[in-house]
């Protein structure tokens, strides 16, 4: 090991740091463009050429706001939740990969901080971290909307946590692998053919609704459903602490995409051998925002659904799907082994 | 099992797709505005004699008295203590909680008030909403070629069946056959500066 190597670590973490708070602005503008274009409306607009700076003067404003804490609240537990949601989200980012190795002549760098070979459980494990923020966030306010959206969340991201899990072992047995980079090489073939969206496509259904579901997008936005919770769980939440629960949604959101760019779309694999001309990191970021304009998309076209409908999509339809793709995959590998074919 | 209509959140996701391409209805508004309409009334002016100047109010009050805001404040002078003959001294609007109605120009006798084009009215003072005769007359100069234009255009009385136009008013049959009335396009007028 160079004597150098603890330095490029903490020159990735800073910045994979600043690169996804920026992104999660990045994305904060597209959505509200997206959304207002979707509606015939322009989006921002006023603030820096194209409204571009007006996610940094929420930010701003937001931070400088009073702090306000409700007087009746828990205030050790309404001060700790939004650090208990937004911590996990940016430590799971320590394990995506994004992009491909680099090489500078000897030296070989990973543009992942840390290249473990159980990076995939570890994001499962982190994120399903995050429901405590919440739940604190909305117990402790001591507001029954709060409560609400808190409880609701706990159920809807606890549920789909179960189904996102299942979806992923699924690539994870045709992966034979649970790091993330190999997950991607093991999508390698040269077109997007052998991409696991291709070969695991209901397993992909599961993992996308299971995000959208994680990160409480419309249609499943239920815990902060403004027309009937105001805004759920942060409802008493002002100034910099509504902000970094703001900041967590949307980080959690550019996690989820990432690890399904990863899992299902070749992570930085061109779609066509002859497109590899273009880096590794592009393709990833071409694909992440593809990923997110969906996401955006589907939240601005369908409405959103009622809990039963949740809980029934959840456990009668994508439970069943996904426990019979298990059971195909496992089968078919198993098949494939004893006639000598390599899946 | 739950029922999913799948056709129609695909065709959802259509109109939504289309709608990403299609240019917004917003109009940015100070800098872009919908064209005005003949009928469009903005806030009362005072209108003079181009040739010497006066302001052709003579004080009779009536627009005080019908004003529904209690906005208009006349105040007359009686000159040389002939309580019959009264000379105007001050004219004081306070278009703050003005309602734009026109009654003051229905009820003006000589045509002295009138409803102008001014809209753009906002200012960081309530002090700004109050308007002395000297400048509503010479907001009224400014108006009175636009005034002179669209004077039969405009009408700002109420239908009155005693004359001829408020009968014509009154009875007027609405022709609905032609469908809804177009939406002018937007165009971009340059902003107009804060009057007075
Ligand atoms: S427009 Fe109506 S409210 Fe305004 S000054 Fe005239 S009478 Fe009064
Ligand atoms: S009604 Fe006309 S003439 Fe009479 S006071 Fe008002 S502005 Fe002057």
């Amino acid at each position: 090991m160079e004597w150098y190597y603890p330095f490029i670590v903490l020159a990735k973490v800073v910045i994979v740091l600043i690169g996804v708070s920026l992104a999660a602005y990045i994305n904060v503008y597209f959505f509200r463009k997206e959304l207002g274009r979707m509606q015939s409306r322009m989006g921002p607009n006023r603030v820096g050429p194209e409204g571009l700076l007006q996610s940094l003067a929420d930010a701003v404003k937001m931070l400088i706001k009073e702090d306000t804490i409700p007087a009746d609240s828990d205030r050790l537990l309404f001060k700790i939740g939004p650090a208990l949601l937004i911590i996990p989200i940016f430590v799971a980012f320590a394990v995506v990969p994004f992009s491909n190795d680099w090489s500078f002549g000897q030296t070989v760098l990973h543009p992942v901080i840390s290249n473990t070979n159980v990076g995939l459980l570890i994001v499962l494990a982190l994120t399903s971290m995050g429901v405590y923020g919440v739940v604190m966030g909305g117990w402790a306010s001591n507001n029954k909307y709060g409560m609400m959206g808190s409880l609701r969340a706990s159920a809807q991201m606890i549920s789909y946590e179960v189904t996102l899990g299942l979806s992923v072992i699924g690539v994870v047995m045709l992966a034979h692998s649970l790091n993330l980079g190999d997950i991607v090489e093991g999508q390698a073939s040269g077109t997007f053919a052998t991409w696991y969206i291709v070969r695991q496509f209901p397993a992909f259904i599961i993992f996308f609704a299971g995000i959208m579901a994680e990160s409480a997008r419309p249609p499943f936005d239920l815990p902060e459903a403004e027309s009937e919770l105001v805004a759920g769980y942060h409802v008493e939440y002002s100034g910099a602490r509504f902000f970094i629960y703001q900041t967590a949604e949307w980080s959690a959101m550019l996690l989820w995409v990432c690890v399904a760019v990863i899992l299902f779309f070749g992570g930085w694999l061109p779609p066509f051998g002859a497109l590899s001309f273009i880096p590794g990191w592009l393709w990833f970021i071409a694909k992440c925002y593809a990923l997110i304009f969906t996401i955006i998309w589907v939240g601005a076209t369908w409405p959103r659904i009622r809990y039963d409908e949740l809980m029934t999509l959840n456990w009668k339809v994508f439970l069943p799907i996904g426990i019979a793709n298990f059971f195909i995959v496992a089968a078919w590998k198993t098949i494939a082994a004893s006639l000598g074919v390599g899946v | 099992m739950a029922k999913v209509p799948v056709a129609p959140m695909i065709d959802g996701l259509k109109v939504t797709f289309d709608n990403l391409f299609r240019p917004p209805t917003t109009i940015q508004f100070p800098e872009e505005r919908r064209p005005e309409q003949a009928r469009e009334r903005g806030m009362p002016v005072l209108r003079s004699f181009p040739d010497t100047g006066e302001c052709r109010c003579v004080a009779c009050g009536l627009c005080e008295v019908v004003c529904p805001g209690h906005c208009l404040e006349v105040h007359a002078q009686p000159e040389g203590g002939d309580r019959r003959v009264r000379i105007l001294e001050a004219y004081i609007l306070d278009a703050s909680h003005c309602l734009f109605c026109g009654y003051c120009a229905a009820a003006c006798p000589v045509e002295a008030v009138v409803m102008s084009d001014i809209q753009d009215m906002a200012g960081f003072s309530r002090r700004n909403m109050i308007f002395d005769l000297q400048q509503l007359m010479e907001l009224g100069r400014r108006f009175e070629p636009t005034y002179q234009a669209t004077k039969g255009a405009v009408e700002f009385r109420l239908p009155d069946p005693d004359t001829e136009s408020g009968r014509l008013l009154e009875n007027k049959p609405l022709d609905l056959s032609e469908g809804p009335v177009e939406r002018p396009t937007p165009v971009a007028v340059p902003v107009r500066s804060k009057s007075v």
